[in-house]
C-alpha cells in the first residue's frame, strides 16, 4: 500500500463532531442575577470529624460545591430564595435541609452525616448521557473514590488502588519489574484474538493503555528485541494516584452501550481532581518512603549445599539477587478557586527501584485542572496532565538476557567463581545485570470541556481532548562482555513509538415532562456524537558490533539495521438516549450506531442498542430490616473493533537472497469484517438493611459474545501466512458479583466496616462457526490410561465446549520402572481453565478514637491452572531445589532425580494458581492536630503500609500470579516472569 | 424548551454519520504493507520472494533433519529438540511442520506469480522471463523439498493428498520446465540449479539413468545456497553453534572423532584419523545449555549469514557414485569418491568386495561432503538404515524400533484442507 496515513482526514472527522458543538452552543444564553451565599460544614455524625469532597448542591439550579479538608463548602450566586441544600458521599447517608437565601445575605447549614452502605444517591456520569443518581440506573456500574482509598493506603499505581475493590475487575501484579503490565479485565475474557483490557478514559479522553512489549512486533523481527524481555511497560503506570479523584467502572455491554465498538469489554473512566470554588488555596503535601522486596521463595534454597568444579559454592539467588529497592514519592497538590475559576495544581516526583536490579523508575508528573465559570449558563473546563516516566527496565522473561532467567535456571554443580550460580545458560548474570534498558515516556492528556445550559432543563456538553504518548526505548549491551549470540561486540537498540489518541464528544441533554395526565412521567432525552482517531508509529533501529568502548550510538556500529510500523484507526458513533422517570421506575432505553475504518470496506454501519430498568422499593414495601432496595435489569449490545488493517489483503515485504527486496504472502484479508457484538443481561438486587448499615449490591450477568474474531488458518497450500480473520465464533461469559459492605461497629471511640467482595466466571465457547472441524480428543483416567475418544469441535488449540482457553497437555500414559522412563500421550487433552472462576477479596477497616487506624485486605483466587514451563524448565536445567533435593551425596544423580528429570522432560507440569494473598495491611494514625498546627500544618496523619505481603498458595512456583509477558495476556506461562515484590511504605500527608 | 434547536443539533450530529458514510473520512491504509495490485509493479520482488521463500527456513530443516537422524543431539532445555532427538515424532508432534507449510504457500506463490506475470507482462514475454525461470526453479525446488521431507503432502491450493514419490514426480516435471525457461531466458545459473535438483528428485525416485544424466551435466565447482541475510539469518548458528544458544549438538556417537581442543577442528576421518576437513567441528569442554552435556558444535556454519549448499557438483558426483555402487561397478564409484577424498587431502578406500561394505562407504561419504546439509536422514530412510544405525547405539532413550524415518505431513494442511480427512491417524508416517 503506498497511500499513506492522511493527517487531514483525522482532523476532518473530528472537526465535523466540532461542529455539532460549535452549532449547539452558538445559542444565546438567558442571563439573570443571584446575589445569595449558602455556607456551612459537613461532618460524621458519630465521631464529629469533618468530612473531605461532600457534594454540595443547590436543587434546581445548577449551583454546588464539594467541602475542603475541613468540611466546609460555600456556594455563592444563589438567587434569593428558598431551596434544598443537599449533601451526598459515599459512604455516608445523603442529607436535605430547607434554608431560605435571603438576596445578598448568607444561609449557613451544616450537616452531620451517617454512616450508610448503600450510595443510591452517588452520581454516575460514565456510561450516561449526563449525571444521574444511582438509585436511577439499571446497570451495575461500579465506581470508586480513590482520594478516600489513598487516606488510608499509600498507593504505587493505579492499578493498585482497583486491586480487590470492585467485584467484576481484575487487577493484579504479574510481574516484577516497576513499570511493567500488569493484568487487568473486567469480567473474564470475551474475545479470543482482540485484546481484554476496557477502555480507558481520563477526564473524558481516551488513552492509551497498553501494557505489552512493542519492541519485537514492529515489523522487523531482527532488527531488534522484545527491550526487556516480554514483560512491557504499562502506560498506566504513567498515571499518579494523586491526581485521580475517582474511577467509575462499566463492566460491560449493558452499561456501555453508549461507547460502541470499543467498549464490550468495558470501560474505566479516571477522573482527575477539581479545585473548589469560593476557597481558598489549600495545599497537600504527601511523601512516600519504603521498600520493594520479593519473598525469598524462589525456588533455589539448596544451591548453597553444592559446589563447582573449582570448589566455588553456588549462589542461591534468594540470598544474593533479591534486594531492597527503595521506593520514594513526593506529591504536592493545591486546589482551591473563586466564584468563577476554580483550579487544580498537582506536581509529583517518584522513584523507585526493583528488588532485583538494575530496574527503576523515575516520574514526574504535572497537572492543571481549571474550570472557568464564563457565565451563568457556560462552563468551560480545561484538564492539562503531563508526565515523564523513565523505567529503566528489568531484563526479565522469556529472555536469553534475563537476569533472573540465567541466575536461576543454572547447575550449582557447574558453579565458578567466575560465574558462581553456575552458568550453563546464554548469559553471565553479571553481564546480563551490564545491560542498560531505558524506556523513557512523555506524555500529555488533556482535553477542553464546554458544558452550555441555556435552558435548565436543556445542557449540552463538548469535550476535545488528546492523549500524546512519546515513548522511546533503548538498550545498550556493552562492548566487551559476552553475549552470546552477539558475542562481544555490544549492541545498541532504539525504537520510538509515538501514540495519539484524539475524542471529540458532544452530548445534548433534555430534560422534560409530559402533559398533565401523565404528569408523574418525566424524562431525560440525550443525544450526541463520539469520535476518536488514534494513531500509532513505531521506528527502531539497531546498531550491532563496536569497535571498542566509548562510542554507543547505533550509527557507530558496524551493522545497522531499521524497521518501521504504523497503525491508524478511525470511529465516529451517534446515539440517542432516552429516560423516564415514573415515581420510583426508571427505564433507559438508548441506540449508538457507529462507523469505523477497521471495519471491513463492504461492511457498513454498527447498531448498538440498550436498555435498562430500575425500580426502587418504598419503605412500606418493605420488612424492617430492610431499608432501601433496589432492582434493576438491563441488555445491551456494544462491541470490539477487528485490527487496523485485518480487512486489507496484504503482501509483506522482505530481505531475502542477497539482500534483495522480497515479498511474501502475509495477511488474505477480510473485506466484510466487522466487530465482534457482545450482548449483555443483567440483572441485580441492591438492599440497604439495619438501616442501611450493611449494603449489599447483588448482580448475575450472562453475555454473548457474536461474531467473535477467530484468526482462522489457511491450509498453508493457499499461500498466506497469517490466519484469516473471520467473525465466526461465539463465547459465552456468566456470572454473578456480590458485594457487601457493612460497618459492624460505629461509636465514637471504635469503628469497624468490613467489605467483602465475591465474584463467580463461568465461559465456554460456544460456537467456532466454519472454523470448526470435528476432531476426536483423548480423554484420560486417573492412572493415565486412554478411557474414550471424545469428538471436540477444534480450531487451533480451543475446543467448542469447554472453558475457553482453556490450558491442555499431553499426560503421563505409562512408566517403566525398569528402566525408569516415562511415556506420555501423543495429544494434549484438556486440565484446566487459565483464568480463575472463582474471586473474592475481604478487608477490614478499624478506627480507633479518632487517630488510628487499621486496614487489612485480602484477596483470593481459585479455579485456574496454568502451564508452570518455569518447574519444568528449572528441572530440566538440573538447577531447581525440586530436583536437587533428590541428589545423591555430592550431587550425584539417584533414581528419584532421573525420574523427575525423565518425567519434566517429556512435559510440562500443570499447577493451580488457587491463592489467598493478604493484599494490603495498613496502620494509618492521624498526627495531633495541636502538634501539627503550631508549625503550621493542618490535618496530617502518618501511614505504615504493606502491599502484596504475603500469599498462601500450591503452585510449585514463586507467585501463582506471574507471568512472564505480563499484561492481560491470559494464557500465559509463569516461564521464567519475576513476581510481583512485596512493598512496604511509610507515608505521611499533611495539608496546610 | 426550544424544540427546533434541539432538532438542530440532532441533525448536525446525525450529519456526522452521513458524511462518514459518503466521505473517506474513514478510510485508512498500512504504508508497511503491499496489495496485490501495487504487486504488478514489483514483480523482481515477487520472484525473489518465491525463491527467497525456499531458502529462509532451509537452515530449520538442516537442524529438524540432523535431530531425527543421527547427526546431532538435543543439548539445550526445548521440547521442540528433544522430541526428534528421541523420536518422539507424530502427526502433531511435528519439527518440520513450520518448514512444510513455508514451502506450500511457496508452491501457491509461484503459481500465483507466473499467473501474474503472464497479466502484466503477456503470455509471450512471461513464457521467456528471467523471472518466469526463477519463479519456477523456486516452486520445483518446494516440492522437491517436501517429497523429501514428508511421505505425503499436497501439489496445489487446497490440493488432495500426493505421495512423496507423486510429490518428486511432480518436483521432476516443473523443474525441467525451469530448465527450459532459463535457457529461453538466459539464466544458466537457475537452469543448472534446477538440473541439479532434477537430478536429486530422479534419484530419490530410484530413477538412476536419469539421474546420472543430470547430474553428469553439472560442472564442476557449481553450488546452489540456501542464501541468509542479516534479516534472514541461518538459524543453526544461533541455536546449535557453540557461542550461540547451543541447544542441539553432535551425537554422542560421534563425540570419539572429534578432539577436544582450544580452537575449532575437524572430525577425523575413521579410515584414515586424519581429519576431515568436510566436517569442522568445534569442542572445548564447554557444558551446553542443558548444564549437563559437553557441547560438540559444528562449525561449517559460523557467521549468521553464512550459506548453507542446498545443492553442488560434489553431490552430483555422489549420485553418479551411488549410481555406479548400484550397478555394482565398485571400482568406478570408489575412484568417483576417492576423487572427492583426495579433494581435502584424504587417502582413498581400497575397492570394497562386497555390497554391504560399498554401501557403508557410499554413506559415510555422503556424510562427509553433505555435513549439515539435511541429507544424512534421507540416505537412512532410502536405504533402510535408521534401525540399525539406532539400535547399534544400544540406547534406551533412543529405540531403533520405531524411529520414523521421514517426517509426517505438517498437521495443519489436513486440519484446514477441505480435501483431506483430517483425522491425523490417516496420515502416514514410516518407522523403523
Amino acid at each position: 500500500m503506498t497511500q499513506r496515513y492522511n493527517p487531514i482526514r483525522g482532523v476532518r472527522a473530528l472537526s465535523l463532531l466540532a461542529v455539532v458543538a460549535t452549532v449547539a452552543f452558538v445559542w444565546p444564553a438567558q442571563v439573570a442575577a443571584q446575589d445569595g451565599t449558602v455556607t456551612g460544614q459537613v461532618t460524621a455524625a458519630t465521631t464529629g470529624q469533618p468530612i473531605n469532597g461532600v457534594q454540595i448542591s443547590i436543587t434546581d439550579t445548577q449551583l454546588g460545591a464539594l467541602t475542603n479538608a475541613n468540611g466546609r463548602f460555600l456556594v455563592n450566586g444563589v438567587p434569593a430564595g428558598t431551596y434544598t441544600v443537599r449533601a451526598v458521599y459515599v459512604g455516608y447517608g445523603t442529607q436535605t435541609q430547607e434554608v431560605n437565601v435571603p438576596a445578598g445575605g448568607a444561609t449557613t447549614v451544616d450537616f452531620g452525616l451517617e454512616v450508610s452502605a448503600v450510595a443510591m444517591d452517588e452520581l454516575i456520569v460514565t456510561g450516561t448521557a449526563g449525571a444521574v443518581e444511582r438509585r436511577k440506573l439499571g446497570t451495575s456500574a461500579a465506581s470508586l473514590n480513590v482520594s478516600d482509598v489513598a487516606e488510608v493506603t499509600p498507593l504505587s499505581s493505579f492499578g493498585q488502588a482497583l486491586e480487590g475493590r470492585i467485584p467484576g475487575v481484575r487487577s493484579i501484579g504479574t510481574v516484577g519489574g516497576v513499570g511493567a503490565g500488569r493484568e487487568l479485565r473486567i469480567r473474564g475474557t470475551d474475545s479470543f484474538s482482540l485484546g481484554q483490557r476496557p477502555v480507558i478514559y481520563i477526564d473524558g479522553v481516551r488513552v492509551d493503555a497498553r501494557q505489552t512489549e512493542w519492541g519485537s512486533s514492529a515489523g522487523a523481527s531482527t532488527t531488534c528485541c522484545a527491550f526487556s524481555g516480554g514483560a512491557g511497560e504499562d502506560r498506566l503506570s504513567d498515571l499518579s494516584p494523586d491526581e485521580i479523584d475517582r474511577v467509575e467502572v462499566l463492566k460491560g455491554p449493558a452499561a456501555s452501550t453508549l461507547y460502541g465498538s470499543e467498549a464490550s469489554g468495558g470501560v474505566i473512566q479516571i477522573f482527575t481532581k477539581r479545585g473548589r470554588s469560593n476557597s481558598p488555596a489549600n495545599f497537600a503535601l504527601t511523601v512516600r518512603t519504603g521498600f520493594n522486596r520479593h519473598r525469598e521463595n524462589f525456588p533455589t534454597s539448596l544451591r548453597g549445599n553444592f559446589n563447582g568444579p573449582d570448589g566455588t559454592a553456588a549462589w542461591d539467588p534468594n540470598q544474593t539477587l533479591i534486594e531492597n529497592g527503595l521506593v520514594n514519592s513526593y506529591d504536592m497538590t493545591v486546589d482551591g478557586g473563586g466564584e468563577a475559576v476554580t483550579y487544580f495544581v498537582s506536581g509529583g516526583f517518584s522513584f523507585e527501584e526493583g528488588s532485583i536490579k538494575p530496574n527503576d523508575q523515575k516520574k514526574a508528573n504535572l497537572r492543571l485542572n481549571l474550570n472557568w465559570t464564563a457565565g451563568e449558563n457556560l462552563t468551560i473546563g480545561m484538564t492539562s496532565g503531563y508526565v515523564r516516566n523513565r523505567i529503566y527496565s528489568l531484563q526479565s522473561g522469556n529472555n536469553w538476557l534475563g537476569i533472573y532467567t540465567n541466575a536461576l535456571l543454572t547447575n550449582p554443580l557447574n558453579a565458578t567463581a567466575e560465574e558462581p550460580y553456575g552458568g550453563g545458560l546464554d548469559v553471565n548474570v553479571a553481564d546480563a545485570q551490564a545491560i542498560s534498558t531505558y524506556a523513557d515516556a512523555d506524555r500529555w492528556t488533556g482535553s477542553v470541556s464546554l458544558n452550555y445550559n441555556p435552558l435548565p432543563n436543556f445542557t449540552h456538553r463538548a469535550t476535545l481532548g488528546l492523549d500524546a504518548v512519546n515513548d522511546q526505548k533503548t538498550r545498550y549491551l556493552p562492548f566487551g562482555r559476552n553475549y552470546t549470540y552477539i558475542g562481544r561486540q555490544g549492541e545498541r537498540n532504539i525504537g520510538y513509538r509515538n501514540a495519539r489518541s484524539f475524542t471529540a464528544e458532544y452530548v445534548g441533554n433534555l430534560d422534560y415532562t409530559l402533559p398533565d395526565w401523565a404528569a408523574r412521567l418525566n424524562g431525560t432525552l440525550s443525544f450526541g456524537s463520539q469520535g476518536y482517531w488514534d494513531i500509532e508509529s513505531r521506528s527502531m533501529a539497531t546498531g550491532r558490533g563496536f569497535a571498542g568502548e566509548g562510542v554507543t550510538t547505533v550509527s557507530g556500529a558496524a551493522q545497522t539495521f531499521g524497521g518501521e510500523q504504523f497503525s491508524e484507526e478511525i470511529n465516529l458513533g451517534a446515539f440517542v438516549m432516552n429516560r423516564l422517570d415514573f415515581d420510583n421506575l426508571f427505564l433507559t432505553t438508548a441506540v449508538r450506531m457507529d462507523g469505523n475504518s477497521a471495519f471491513g470496506e463492504n461492511y457498513g454501519f454498527q447498531v448498538y442498542p440498550k436498555a435498562d430498568v430500575a425500580y426502587n422499593l418504598s419503605q412500606g414495601m418493605l420488612p424492617g430490616i430492610i431499608s432501601s432496595a433496589k432492582v434493576r435489569a438491563a441488555v445491551g449490545m456494544a462491541g470490539k473493533a477487528p485490527g487496523a488493517f485485518d480487512q486489507f489483503q496484504t503482501y509483506t515485504p522482505n530481505t531475502v537472497l542477497n539482500d534483495l527486496a522480497g515479498v511474501r504472502p502475509s495477511n488474505p484479508g477480510n473485506d466484510v469484517i466487522e466487530p465482534e457484538q457482545k450482548i449483555e443481561y443483567e440483572g441485580g438486587l441492591e438492599l440497604g438493611l439495619w438501616n442501611n448499615r450493611i449494603g449489599i449490591d447483588a448482580t448475575y450477568w450472562h453475555a454473548t459474545t457474536n461474531n467473535a474474531l477467530l484468526g482462522i488458518p489457511l491450509p498453508p497450500s493457499e499461500g498466506f501466512s497469517s490466519s484469516k480473520r473471520q467473525n465466526a465464533g461465539s463465547i459465552l461469559n456468566k456470572g454473578i458479583e456480590v458485594a457487601m459492605n457493612t460497618t459492624l461497629m460505629d461509636r465514637s471511640s471504635f469503628r469497624w466496616s468490613t467489605g467483602v467482595n465475591f465474584e463467580w466466571i463461568h465461559n465456554e465457547i460456544l460456537d467456532l462457526g466454519d472454523a470448526a472441524f470435528p476432531d476426536s480428543l483423548p480423554v484420560y483416567g486417573d492412572d493415565g490410561s486412554l478411557l474414550r475418544w471424545d469428538q471436540y469441535m477444534r480450531l487451533g488449540g480451543l475446543w467448542v465446549g469447554l472453558p475457553i482457553f482453556e490450558a491442555t497437555s499431553r499426560v503421563i500414559t505409562n512408566w517403566d520402572p525398569a528402566t525408569r522412563r516415562h511415556t506420555r500421550s501423543d495429544y494434549n487433552t484438556y486440565v484446566g481453565n487459565y483464568q480463575p472462576s472463582t474471586l473474592a477479596s475481604l478487608s477490614n477497616d478499624f478506627s480507633m478514637g479518632q487517630s488510628l487506624r487499621f486496614r487489612v485486605q485480602f484477596r483470593g483466587e481459585w479455579g485456574a491452572v496454568m502451564r508452570n514451563s518455569d518447574r519444568g524448565y528449572g528441572v530440566r536445567q538440573l538447577a531447581y531445589d525440586e530436583y536437587l533435593e533428590l541428589l545423591g551425596p555430592g550431587g550425584a544423580a539417584t533414581p528419584a532425580s532421573d525420574s523427575l528429570l525423565d518425567r519434566f522432560r517429556l512435559l510440562y507440569p500443570m499447577d493451580k494458581r488457587d491463592h489467598i494473598r493478604l493484599q494490603e495491611v495498613s496502620i494509618n494514625y492521624a498526627l495531633p492536630a495541636d502538634l501539627m498546627g503550631a508549625i503550621g500544618l493542618g490535618r496530617s496523619s502518618l501511614t505504615l503500609a504493606g502491599y502484596n505481603v504475603h500469599w498462601w498458595d500450591d503452585c510449585h512456583c514463586p507467585d501463582p500470579n506471574q507471568q512472564y509477558r505480563g499484561g492481560d495476556d491470559f494464557s500465559t506461562s509463569p516461564f521464567l516472569g519475576v513476581p510481583q515484590p512485596r512493598q512496604f511504605v511509610v507515608s505521611f500527608r499533611t495539608r496546610f | 424548551m426550544n424544540m427546533s434547536r434541539m432538532k438542530g443539533a440532532m441533525a448536525v450530529a446525525a450529519a456526522v454519520l452521513a458524511l462518514g458514510a459518503c466521505d473517506n473520512l474513514l478510510t485508512v491504509a498500512d504504508p508497511g504493507r503491499y496489495t496485490a495490485t501495487d504487486l504488478d509493479e514489483a514483480l523482481p520482488a515477487v520472484a525473489n520472494g518465491v525463491e527467497g521463500a525456499i531458502h529462509e527456513i532451509f537452515d530449520s530443516w538442516v537442524v529438524d533433519q540432523a535431530l531425527l537422524a543421527d547427526v546431532y543431539q538435543h543439548t539445550g532445555t526445548w521440547s521442540g529438540y528433544d522430541d526428534p532427538d528421541h523420536g518422539r515424532t507424530n502427526y502433531n508432534n511435528n519439527a518440520t511442520g513450520g518448514e512444510q507449510n513455508s514451502w506450500l504457500r511457496a508452491q501457491w506463490f509461484a503459481t500465483d506469480a507466473e499467473e501474474r506475470f503472464k497479466r502484466v507482462l503477456g503470455d509471450a514475454e512471461a513464457a521467456s522471463s528471467p523471472l518466469t525461470a526463477q519463479v519456477r526453479l523456486g516452486g520445483g525446488l518446494a516440492d522437491m523439498l517436501l517429497g523429501m521431507t514428508a511421505c505425503e503432502s499436497v501439489g496445489e491450493p487446497t490440493g488432495e493428498l500426493m505421495t512423496d514419490m507423486q510429490m518428486l514426480a511432480q518436483a521432476e516435471r516443473k523443474l525441467g520446465d525451469a530448465m527450459s525457461t532459463a535457457q529461453s531466458a538466459g539464466r544458466p545459473e537457475y537452469a543448472m540449479a534446477a538440473q541439479a535438483a532434477r537430478a536429486q528428485t530422479r534419484m530419490l525416485q530410484g530413477d538412476w539413468a536419469g539421474a546420472v544424466t543430470d547430474a553428469s551435466a553439472i560442472p564442476a565447482g557449481f553450488a546452489y545456497y540456501a542464501v541468509f541475510n542479516v534479516q534472514s539469518t541461518n538459524s543453526i548458528v544461533q541455536l546449535t553453534t557453540k557461542n550461540n544458544n547451543e541447544a542441539a549438538g553432535l551425537m554422542y556417537k560421534w563425540w570419539p572423532l572429534i578432539d577436544k581442543s582450544d580452537e575449532s577442528g575437524f572430525m577425523k576421518d575413521p579410515l584414515s584419523g586424519m581429519p576431515d576437513m568436510r566436517i569442522p567441528v568445534y569442542f572445548d569442554g564447554e557444558i551446553a545449555t542443558d548444564n549437563e552435556t559437553p557441547h560438540h558444535s559444528q562449525w561449517k556454519y559460523v557467521d549468521d549469514t553464512d550459506d548453507i549448499a542446498m545443492l553442488h557438483s560434489d553431490g552430483m558426483r555422489l549420485i553418479i557414485a551411488e549410481a555406479a555402487a548400484r550397478s555394482g561397478d565398485f571400482a568406478g564409484a570408489t575412484a568417483i569418491l576417492n576423487e572427492l577424498r583426495a579433494a581435502v587431502g584424504l587417502p582413498g578406500h581400497e575397492v570394497p568386495t562386497d555390497p554391504e561394505t560399498m554401501a557403508s562407504i557410499v554413506l559415510w561419504e555422503r556424510f562427509a561432503e553433505h555435513f549439515m546439509e539435511g541429507q544424512r536422514l534421507i540416505d537412512l530412510h532410502r536405504n533402510g538404515l535408521m534401525r540399525r544405525v539406532f539400535e547399534e547405539l544400544n540406547d534406551p532413550d533412543r529405540l531403533g524400533v520405531g524411529r520414523p524415518t521421514k517426517w509426517p505431513m505438517t498437521s495443519t494442511e489436513p486440519t484446514y484442507n477441505p480435501n483431506i480427512n483430517d483425522d491425523l491417524t490417516q496420515r502416514c508416517l514410516p518407522r523403523a
